[in-house]
């Protein structure tokens, strides 16, 4: 089955402005009725929590209400329609679109990918050892360097039972395991994509049911750092990063949101494919980052000359 | 005990009472304010008023022990009725910051004591308390 990924996903909000203004300053770019979308075109919706057009909530707003996956063609639509009726109500819907709900209750959507092809630049290493990246007097940043969000990267669900919801993605929808936090959680990626993950989910008591994060690509480990940066400057609450994940490899930055759970921002990320072996390891500090920092005001080392002159 | 200054915001030595704002700084129902009591670089409690007086808790959920805020000064739920931890979507009820619903249900949050005095809000918290770290 060719899924290759969330395109977009659906939040019913009681904040509408402010989660308008969060996305902004984020870096996606408002598309009206609510879209709000990356480079590629994939995007997060935000709607009032009593908009009629949504699917029934999980738990109080904020909240996620759809998860809508991307797939490469509509073969694609059939095998899944098909597939999912064996056992549940499917619907559906325009396009050839295919609306069920999955092991956990949460509303999955699936339509010919709204990914649209682009172009961006990548962050150029010079490393001793290896062929420069950047030749002479090409310069690696830069005051008005702008970052965007590229391409909606992965989601992260709290289940209530992660076994019974791994089995659903990989024996349903032919989503492959690419590492295992033993007892916590698997990672997912459909056949559709490379990307590490593009679904996490993590083992929490049923009324924690909902959506932990979600995060867009950037382009580098410097743009991570310098989005984040910026968002913070504008009053955004860390939550946790910035530093870089083990399983994956991606950079990570967190903070809260008002969509009622965290947004990261993630960039370089391993790709894998069939031949790969899922690692099985306990999570804890150790296993989930490389290392972690936190941002602290710029500073200069200099400062006002000392008291009483010079010695 | 010690008169308080009515210069405060600098804290001395065995002060018993941390010093927030002037009450008029505060803002109205329906919205609340951070500070950071303890120059720490970043807001260790807030406050906000409700209709029969004013409320202080530490910013720290129960469920994790991280600041509860998505943005500076926004601790509440779009109608300012709930307090939210923008982490995972905790809600507590804002007169007694109990959680109603969320990962930490059940549990509360600090509510700290607070003085008013010549149209200042004070906590009766020293300034070198745990509780505001
Ligand atoms: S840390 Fe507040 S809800 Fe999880
Ligand atoms: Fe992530």
């Amino acid at each position: 089955m060719n899924i290759i990924g969330p395109d977009a996903l659906v939040f019913g909000v009681d904040d509408v402005d402010a989660c308008s203004q969060y996305l902004t300053d984020y870096g996606l770019k408002p598309a009206g009725d609510g879209r709000f979308e990356a480079l590629d075109g994939t995007c997060v919706i935000i709607r009032a929590a009593d908009d009629p057009r949504l699917p029934p909530a999980i738990g109080p707003a904020p909240s996620i209400r759809e998860i809508v996956y991307g797939v490469g063609d509509a073969a694609t639509l059939e095998a899944i329609a098909a597939e999912l009726s064996k056992d549940r109500e499917v619907r559906r819907g325009e396009g050839g679109s295919v609306h069920a709900d999955d092991d956990s209750g949460f509303h999955l959507s699936f339509a010919l990918t709204i990914r649209r092809p682009y172009t961006a630049p990548a962050d150029l290493t010079n490393a001793p050892g290896h062929p420069p990246q950047r030749g002479p007097n090409l310069l690696g940043i830069d005051w008005d360097m702008k970052v965007e969000p590229r391409t909606l990267s992965h989601v992260v669900l709290f289940v209530p039972n992660m076994e019974q919801a791994q089995a659903f993605y990989v024996n349903r929808l032919g989503f492959r395991l690419t590492d295992k936090f033993i007892g916590v959680g698997p990672f997912l990626r459909p056949a559709g994509t490379e990307d590490h993950h593009t679904l996490f989910l993590i083992q929490t008591p049923p009324f924690m049911k909902g959506v932990e994060h979600f995060t867009f690509h950037l382009g580098s480990g410097t743009e991570v750092l310098h989005a984040g940066t910026q968002f913070e400057a504008k009053g955004y609450t860390t939550f946790w990063g910035p530093g870089r994940h083990y399983f994956g490899s991606n950079w990570f930055w967190y903070f809260n949101s008002p969509l009622g759970c965290h947004v990261e921002y993630d960039a370089d990320m391993d790709l894998h494919d069939d031949t790969w072996e899922a690692r099985h390891r306990p999570p804890g500090a150790d296993n989930s980052q490389l290392f972690l920092f936190t941002a602290r005001e710029k500073w200069f080392p200099s400062g006002p000359p000392p008291k009483g002159g010079a010695h | 005990m010690a008169a308080l200054s009515h210069t405060p915001g600098a804290p001395a030595p065995g002060d018993t009472r941390t010093p927030l704002c002037a009450l008029d700084a505060l803002p109205p129902v329906g919205q609340a304010r951070g500070f950071d009591p303890a120059k720490s670089g970043r807001d260790t409690v807030f406050a906000l008023r409700r209709s029969d007086g004013i409320r202080v808790y530490r910013n720290h959920c129960p469920h994790q022990g991280v600041p509860l805020e998505y943005r500076k000064d926004r601790f509440l739920s779009g109608d300012g009725q709930r307090i939210l931890c923008y982490a995972h979507g905790a809600h507590f009820e804002a007169d007694t910051g109990l959680c109603t619903d969320g990962p930490c249900r059940g549990m509360s949050l600090a509510s700290l004591p607070l003085v008013i005095e010549d149209g200042w809000l004070y906590l009766a918290v020293a300034p070198d308390s745990p509780l505001l770290r």
